[in-house]
């Protein structure tokens, strides 16, 4: 009833006789597109989906006398190695290009897992509020209270090292997020009228959710899952870093940082070029993300 | 209009646009008007006919980035407010144009007190100590007839009720003696009963005052009783002014013909009322010629290809149709 | 807190029964309990007899269909990501009363209905005026077939311009189809306009109630009074009997005792603040709670 601004109708038909007229989708939206965060997505996934093909060289195959290789661009280098070649010289672009598989895989898992689980949570316990809402709200908190990087360290220690660990470690450190944030979208959706007509038309509560709750969170939860992906990627990463992540020899960004780390001094593309990597990736699917939310957000795309 | 009053507002050929993605909405196109001291000017419309924009355009607080004005001027007591700065504009609000607006829950801060956010409105006025200020608050709460204004100064927004919220920013309003006060839709979110109150009370501010108002609203039983003058916008531009009474005897634009028409009344049964059918155009796309046109039910030709000049009806009336043109026999 | 205490009344078949009164008077927990989307603490609701929060099985779908509703924003009334046809059909998927062709014939009568293009069906509510949305909305509470639909504020969320064509349509609809309809408003032309019968509401209660002429052209109760001088009518030159009510509607949390008026009210005498006055009928379908009739 209070609305401050007038709203300015925008793409209406002249009379509810006359034909309906479709929101005109403008020009200006693609010009709008985050197109460098597009293609260094794309880049990632296609690479990491052709690894075997795109990879010059074998991810784990050493090479002792090419060992410590720089650049292609440096002095000493050479295009056979275009990044360089690490302690064991094995080449660190081909090594890049298969961590991007493990990135992506784990980022995917997780998110999958935690997504799912998060999103359930929050849609039960927004749509039955009472106790229901209380007790898995609670559990959410003492979750969140979780440091993340020592519960994963001790996850991964107890469950030995290896992809599904590092899946499951993050699984858990991330659903209660999205369990919050769905929570918080559920309970705003279920305050509008169109809910409450549901119920007079008769619905049961599964279908009031399937059919009128989840898909009017599933934009809030898309924004959600594709601004974790470069936190999970940072995760992943960091417990790689620490030792306590994918097993050598399976090459996976976080590793090659941490194995570089004592050569930065005198072959610095051993940390720098798979640190940059992880930036790079990180931001790109950030960008998108925040992209992602003004695109679905009718308000901020109304201006 | 009340010739013997000086004008304090005077706003000309003011256009102001949004540049959204669909397009440039032309939101407020063309819009003049003046307003005198002591005088209430009713500005009525549908929502997104523009009136909303034009308040906001004359403080100069037009939704950024995308909201500009893009021509006319607005005249306050003769300074151009239109090329003011910013920091001049700062100058302006709530000390000589103050605005009330639909809705009190957002207008005041919830996490101060209500007397807090009175002394910081009048901080900014006047010089005095701490303890003048809120002496001076306190004596702004009684005069928009706040019961108990001691111990409603230490009480926060969300303990007051609609009606006492509007209200406290009523007197935050009228707080810096300003010339002029626009009001938008300022009852709107209120019941009848409270909203008679404080159109009183919004009465007795501006005797005692001189105040010119500036009232939008969509509600023609809120313009017969407030407002000296009504102004009748469709489409982001004005179609119809003239004194209340003889807009109201004798409207003569058909779209303030029929939208009075259509309204329920209080006081009589009436078996059918005559409905305007169709809807008012989308500002960022306006069909060339009288935007009434496609809704109205004398169009002919000329009206959908030439927007027509505002004739003279009457004294300080006059209205936007080629129907109202004086005939050349009878200049 | 009571928001509802102890009101009664009945609405027969194509009748518009009007319920009028401020904020927090009780009108939309009154259409809610009605509509079973909350419950009563004690009594009641009956239609047709049968007590409404106590239905299951069959009669529960039964009633799903019987009893309809519109609300207020359109905005908010229409779930953006159904499309229109799946919207207007709802109620008789889930009551499985018809096949899936008998389904979409019903959709294209009931758009036909509130004066909509069939081609509405297969789109998206954001594609629609607020106007457009509430037909929607009406064609969406029409599908099944019902005998009754409460609205709650239907047209006051609505532009100016657009609310006659949205009155006239419910007016035209109930005539063709013999619904019954609960209106809940506070614009008292509005209802004025709609309703055959009115009850005005304060705190929870009904202070009177009557046939609408009877009770516009002569108001009983001191709040009706007062209510009725604070609407504004659209005319510069009306008398302006004005009777401005002192303060604001008390907390329905703790009511007033005896009659809940009695602390606003310029007629209050001594017994007002003690003994309830109940119901009496003034004249022949005129109902009035005072201790001064």
């Amino acid at each position: 009833m209070a609305r401050v601004e007038e709203r300015i109708e925008v793409g209406i038909g002249s009379s509810p006789a006359a034909e309906v007229s479709t929101r005109p989708r403008s020009r200006g939206d693609l010009a709008r597109l985050p197109w460098v965060s597009f293609f260094i997505i794309a880049v990632l996934v296609l690479v990491a989906v052709l690894a075997p093909l795109v990879a010059p060289h074998s991810a784990t195959e050493q090479s002792l006398p090419d060992k410590l290789r720089p650049p292609a661009w440096q002095e000493g280098g050479s295009t056979k190695h275009l990044l360089g070649t690490d302690v064991l010289g094995r080449d660190v672009l081909s090594r890049l290009i298969y961590g991007a598989r493990v990135s992506l895989i784990v980022a995917a898992a997780a998110l999958l897992a935690g997504g799912g689980v998060g999103l359930m949570v929050g849609i039960v316990s927004g749509y039955l509020g009472g106790r229901v809402d209380s007790f898995l709200m609670r559990v959410v908190d003492a979750t969140l209270t979780f440091p993340t990087i020592l519960i994963a360290l001790l996850l991964a220690v107890s469950l030995g090292q290896g992809l599904q660990t590092i899946a499951i470690a993050i699984t858990v450190l991330i659903w209660a997020r999205f369990a919050r944030v769905v929570r918080g979208e559920v309970l705003a959706v279920k305050a509008r009228d169109f809910v409450a007509l549901a119920r007079v038309h008769g619905c049961s509560h599964l279908r009031i959710m399937a059919i009128h709750i989840v898909p009017n969170v599933l934009n809030t939860f898309m924004v959600l899952l594709t601004l974790h992906i470069g936190f999970v990627i940072i995760v992943e990463a960091s417990l790689s870093f620490l030792g306590a992540g994918i097993p050598p020899p399976t090459p996976s960004w976080g590793q090659m940082v941490a194995d570089g780390r004592s050569h930065i001094a005198s072959a610095w593309w051993l940390s720098v070029v798979p640190g940059a990597a992880i930036m790079l990736v990180v931001l790109a699917f950030n960008l998108f993300g925040d992209w992602l939310r003004d695109w679905l957000d009718p308000r901020l795309r109304q201006v | 209009m009340n010739a013997a009053e000086p004008i304090v507002l005077e706003v000309k050929d003011l256009r102001a646009y949004l540049y959204t993605r669909w397009g440039v909405v032309r939101a407020v196109d063309g819009v003049s008007f003046a307003l005198g001291e002591g005088e209430t000017l009713g500005l009525v419309g549908e929502s997104g006919c523009g009136k909303t924009m034009t308040g906001l355009s004359i403080l100069r607080l037009l939704p950024e980035p995308a909201g500009r004005i893009v021509q006319g001027q607005v005249l306050l007591e003769g300074e151009n407010l239109v090329t003011k700065s910013e920091a001049e504009m700062r100058r302006v609000r709530g000390r000589r144009i103050s605005m009330i607006l639909q809705d009190p829950q957002t207008s005041l801060n919830p996490v101060f007190t209500v007397g807090d956010q009175l002394v910081e409105a009048l901080r900014m006025l006047h010089t005095d100590g701490e303890r003048a200020l809120s002496h001076r608050a306190e004596e702004a709460l009684r005069r928009v007839k706040v019961a108990a204004p001691e111990q409603r100064m230490r009480a926060y927004p969300h303990q007051m009720s609609g009606g006492m919220k509007q209200r406290v920013v009523g007197a935050i309003a009228v707080a810096g003696e300003p010339r002029v006060l626009i009001a938008d839709e300022p009852t709107t979110a209120l019941d009848v009963t409270i909203q008679l109150q404080y159109l009183t009370l919004l009465k007795e501010i501006q005797a005692r005052t001189r105040l010119a108002m500036l009232f939008i609203t969509h509600d023609f039983g809120i313009v017969a009783r407030m407002c000296d003058r009504v102004a009748v916008m469709y489409a982001g531009r004005i179609v119809e002014s003239g004194p209340t009474r003889a807009l109201f005897r004798n409207p003569r634009h058909p779209y303030t013909e029929a939208l009075m028409a259509s309204v329920p009344r209080m006081e009589a049964s009436v078996e059918r009322l005559p409905s305007i059918e169709g809807q008012p155009p989308p500002l960022h796309d306006l069909p060339v010629g009288c935007r009434f046109a496609p809704r109205c039910r004398y169009a002919d030709d000329r009206c959908r290809r030439e927007y027509p000049p505002t004739f003279p009806i009457g004294p300080a009336h006059e209205a936007a149709c080629w129907r109202v043109e004086p005939s050349p026999s009878s200049r | 807190m009571r928001a509802v205490d102890g009101i009664s009344f009945t609405i027969g078949r194509q009748e518009t029964f009007g319920l009028v009164g401020e904020s927090g008077c009780g009108k939309t927990t009154t259409s809610r309990l009605l509509l079973r989307l909350d419950r009563p603490t004690a009594g009641r609701v009956l239609l047709d007899g049968q007590d409404v929060h106590a239905l299951t099985g069959a009669d529960l779908s039964k009633y799903h269909t019987r009893v309809q509703a519109v609300f207020q924003d359109p905005w908010s009334s229409l779930n953006p990501r159904l499309r229109v046809r799946d919207t207007i059909a709802e109620a008789l998927v889930v009551n499985r009363r018809v096949s899936k062709a008998g389904r979409l014939e019903r959709v294209e009568e009931v758009l036909h209905q509130v004066g909509l293009p069939l081609a509405a069906a297969s789109r998206y509510p954001h594609e629609f005026s607020g106007g457009q949305r509430q037909r929607i909305a009406l064609a969406s509470a029409l599908a099944s077939d019902p005998e009754l639909i409460v609205l709650d504020e239907p047209v006051s969320a609505l532009d100016v311009s657009i609310r006659a064509q949205i009155m006239n349509l419910l007016k035209d609809l109930q005539a063709r189809q013999q619904l019954s309809y609960l209106l809940v408003a506070h614009n008292l032309a509005t209802v004025r306009y709609i309703a055959h019968r009115t009850a005005v509401m304060y705190l929870g209660r009904i202070v009177e109630h009557a046939d609408t002429e009877s009770l516009y052209r002569n108001p009983l109760h001191p709040y009706t009074k007062a209510l009725f001088a604070a609407a504004l009518p659209a005319d510069p030159d009306a008398p302006r009997d004005d009777m401005i009510l002192s303060g604001e509607v008390p907390s329905p949390i703790e009511p007033p005792s005896g009659c809940h008026f009695h602390p606003r009210c310029p007629f209050a005498m001594e017994q007002c603040s003690r003994v309830e006055p109940a119901l009496k009928a003034v004249a022949a379908g005129h109902v009035v709670s005072c201790h001064l009739y």
